[in-house]
């Protein structure tokens, strides 16, 4: 079990530098994490299921220039990760493990998002030293700098991942403990709203008149590969 | 004689996907900016004053979108080797700042990112986690070629870039993006209802995913904030849970 949650806190890393820092793969995305973390705790179809919950609820966010957003990638990293571990203890309410982590993700992303506000700082005091080392035309001096905020943005996302997954056990498997009087078929049905409000986002993306005919296209298709 | 290589410009290639490295308030990209472009300074400049200028004028502010930075990047080093005033070059990469964010967040962000997701939803729908797979492929296939062309045209083109940037690519794929991502929302949308429809409950069911699928389509027309739709979605759902279990 350890192996496998130093294994996640790595991943939370390379989502972090994905994010923001090198790459950007999408690798940091909720539905490639859910899977990832599904296929490391031999659980894959949880860890979609979950990922792709992530991914809907958070279809939003764009990590663009200086705006501040949430992390999904981490806080997906940490949700999914503590839906597969959860599931395994409360095997019955899995509605109601996706209801808390819900909430738990949401303030959890928002932390995340903070943490790379802080790391961005952090990176404005690199500034002064790379000043110097242009001044003294010392190359091998940008690539310190370089290391340390690479390394400062890995080292950020393992703790926060790891943290993340300390609170689990800490806040929401006891607040599992006293939920577990609400009954599961009150949650039945639980990721259809979640759904939605995936499903708004897209059709504020895409859902322009001008690409009206696409849509309808697309509709046939969907009407044709349901009945293949 | 040219003074870069096709070896320099891979080198730059391989180093631009950590130019975001280092990225902050004061100077945005400015430090993964220079980092990139810091193996051609001995190369190109041989006195020592030279070489300070070139790199303290790289660490002035910039930003651009990531997928999109190699066309500064090319642009910029053929300045560079084409000794340009440094004033030129300064104001020049200034210029490249709000077309390239512009272009790319639009393209990256707000179309092939949203399609390519939807894309991988309904290949997870079909045959799992391997959905996965292939969204990923594709998104990196295409920055992979995205980056290069940047690089290659940015170096090409010069202070002419601005013709690339106007001319149809760009346009023509965020375009082709927008029509990609209605098609396949269209495709989503069907088999996700068709798929509740055949499990237990679809009198539930549906109306339940197509009313929160309309609620947040008019919260998001009306600019609400999206952590506000959640929020009102959850609420809302729980309400008529209890409504549904009192009746």
């Amino acid at each position: 079990m350890w192996e496998r949650l130093i294994l996640v806190s790595i991943i939370g890393g390379l989502v972090a530098l994905d994010n923001t820092e090198a790459f950007q793969t999408m690798f940091s995305q909720p539905l490639f994490v859910g899977s990832l973390v599904g296929l490391i705790f031999n659980d894959i179809s949880s860890g979609l299921k979950t990922g792709i919950i992530f991914q809907l609820v958070y279809f939003w966010v764009m990590p663009i220039g200086t705006a501040s957003f949430p992390e999904p990638g981490i806080g997906s990293v940490v949700g999914c990760t503590g839906f597969v571990i959860l599931s395994r203890m409360f095997p019955d309410q899995p509605n109601l493990i996706l209801f808390t982590l819900v909430f738990f993700v949401f303030f959890f992303s928002l932390f995340s998002g903070w943490t790379l506000i802080k790391q961005r700082q952090f990176n404005s005091r690199l500034l002064p030293k790379a000043d110097l080392y242009a001044e003294k035309v010392q190359l091998g001096g940008f690539d310190s700098i370089f290391l340390a905020a690479l390394g400062g943005s890995f080292l950020r996302g393992s703790l926060v991942t790891g943290g993340g997954i300390f609170l689990i056990f800490i806040l929401v498997k006891p607040a599992l403990n006293v939920l577990r009087v609400v009954p599961e078929q009150f949650l039945q049905n639980l990721e259809l709203p979640l759904w939605g409000v995936g499903m708004g986002m897209m059709v504020y993306l895409f859902g322009r008149k001008r690409n009206l005919l696409w849509c309808l296209l697309g509709m046939s298709l969907g009407v044709l590969l349901f009945l293949l | 004689m040219p003074k870069i290589s096709r070896f320099d410009l891979l080198r730059l290639y391989l180093r631009s996907f950590f130019i975001q490295n280092g990225w902050n308030y004061e100077r945005m990209a400015a430090l993964g900016f220079a980092w990139t472009i810091k193996p051609l300074t001995r190369r190109l400049f041989g006195s020592v004053e030279e070489q300070k200028s070139f790199l303290k004028r790289h660490l002035l502010g910039f930003n651009a979108n990531p997928y999109m930075i190699n066309y500064a990047v090319g642009a910029v080093v053929k300045l560079e080797e084409d000794k340009a005033p440094e004033e030129q070059i300064i104001r020049f990469k200034g210029s490249l700042r709000g077309p390239l964010g512009a272009i790319g967040d639009r393209l990256i962000w707000q179309n092939l990112r949203p399609a390519l997701l939807i894309l991988g939803l309904i290949l997870c729908i079909f045959i799992g986690a391997v959905g996965v797979l292939v969204f990923w492929l594709i998104f990196n296939l295409y920055q992979a070629y995205q980056r290069a062309r940047g690089l290659a045209k940015g170096f090409a083109l010069g202070s002419e870039l601005s013709s690339e940037l106007t001319r149809g690519y760009l346009q023509k794929m965020t375009e082709w993006c927008s029509r990609m991502g209605a098609l396949l929302l269209g495709i989503l949308f069907v088999l996700k209802f068709a798929h509740l429809g055949i499990e237990p409950q679809p009198l539930e069911k549906i109306p339940l995913f197509v009313g929160f699928s309309w609620l947040s389509v008019m919260a998001f027309r009306k600019n609400v904030r999206p952590n506000y739709i959640l929020w009102l979605s959850l609420s809302l759902f729980l309400v008529i849970k209890a409504m549904i279990w009192m009746f």
